[in-house]
């Protein structure tokens, strides 16, 4: 999960061979995302979220595609 | 027997208070449990995908979203400083705290330095920058490196 200054340089990087174009997020996807994934892992009563539970976290911000998709 | 969860509560809590990974024998002092112990909650938590072990090690390379080593994304928040492998791991850092913050990284492309700033709980700025997921979800802990 790298961070690039813009699209433009996310294109440019990918030219080089052996890169592949995945999924972007916008850095407010992001930050969402971040929070809302590790809250509360330091903490006694955290557990691991099953896939299903991934996924709603995914879909909360808004990422849907089957790129996000852990359930078969 | 140490229980995963109070192995794994340790750990967090060397990060955040100590700035580092703890050591099997320092979780071990602090639960009055033995080393091995501990160390075997360090691998059952590996095997779980919760921490990462250095490869061939019983030393903690990564407890997400914290990395024990010097990595690409530098966190600050006040007078403290971590390390996280990716952007999801930088800013999770900051949210896992709920502190604000800054991340300092390069951009891939053109090498020039990036800086995300977290302020009152929002993102500062930072409109065009994109994160980049090369690897689909399901396959993310195949190379957690990688990923």
């Amino acid at each position: 999960m790298l961070l690039f200054r813009s699209e433009e340089h996310l294109g440019r990087w990918l030219v080089k061979p052996g890169r592949q174009r995945g999924e972007t997020l916008s850095l407010d996807q992001q930050w969402k995302l971040a929070q809302r994934w590790f809250a509360g892992r330091h903490l006694p009563g955290w557990q691991k979220r099953d896939a299903a539970q991934a996924e709603e976290v995914f879909r909360s911000v808004g990422l849907t595609s089957d790129f996000w998709r852990l359930v078969s | 027997m140490s229980t995963s969860r109070d192995v794994r509560v340790e750990i967090y809590r060397s990060f955040i208070e100590d700035g580092r990974a703890p050591t099997g024998a320092d979780i071990a002092r602090r639960l009055d449990v033995s080393t091995a112990n501990v160390i075997a909650a360090f691998h059952r938590l590996h095997k779980d995908d919760v921490i990462a072990l250095a490869p061939g090690t019983d030393l903690i390379w990564l407890a997400h979203p914290f990395c024990a080593l010097d990595a690409p994304f530098r966190v600050r928040s006040g007078s403290d400083r971590w390390d996280g492998i990716c952007i999801w791991d930088a800013l999770g850092i900051l949210g896992l705290l709920q502190r604000d913050g800054t991340v300092a990284t390069a951009c891939p492309d053109c090498g020039d330095g990036l800086t995300v700033e977290v302020r009152d709980g929002q993102l500062v700025g930072s409109e065009d920058l994109i994160a980049h997921y090369g690897v689909p979800a399901a396959r993310w802990y195949e190379d957690v490196g990688h990923t």
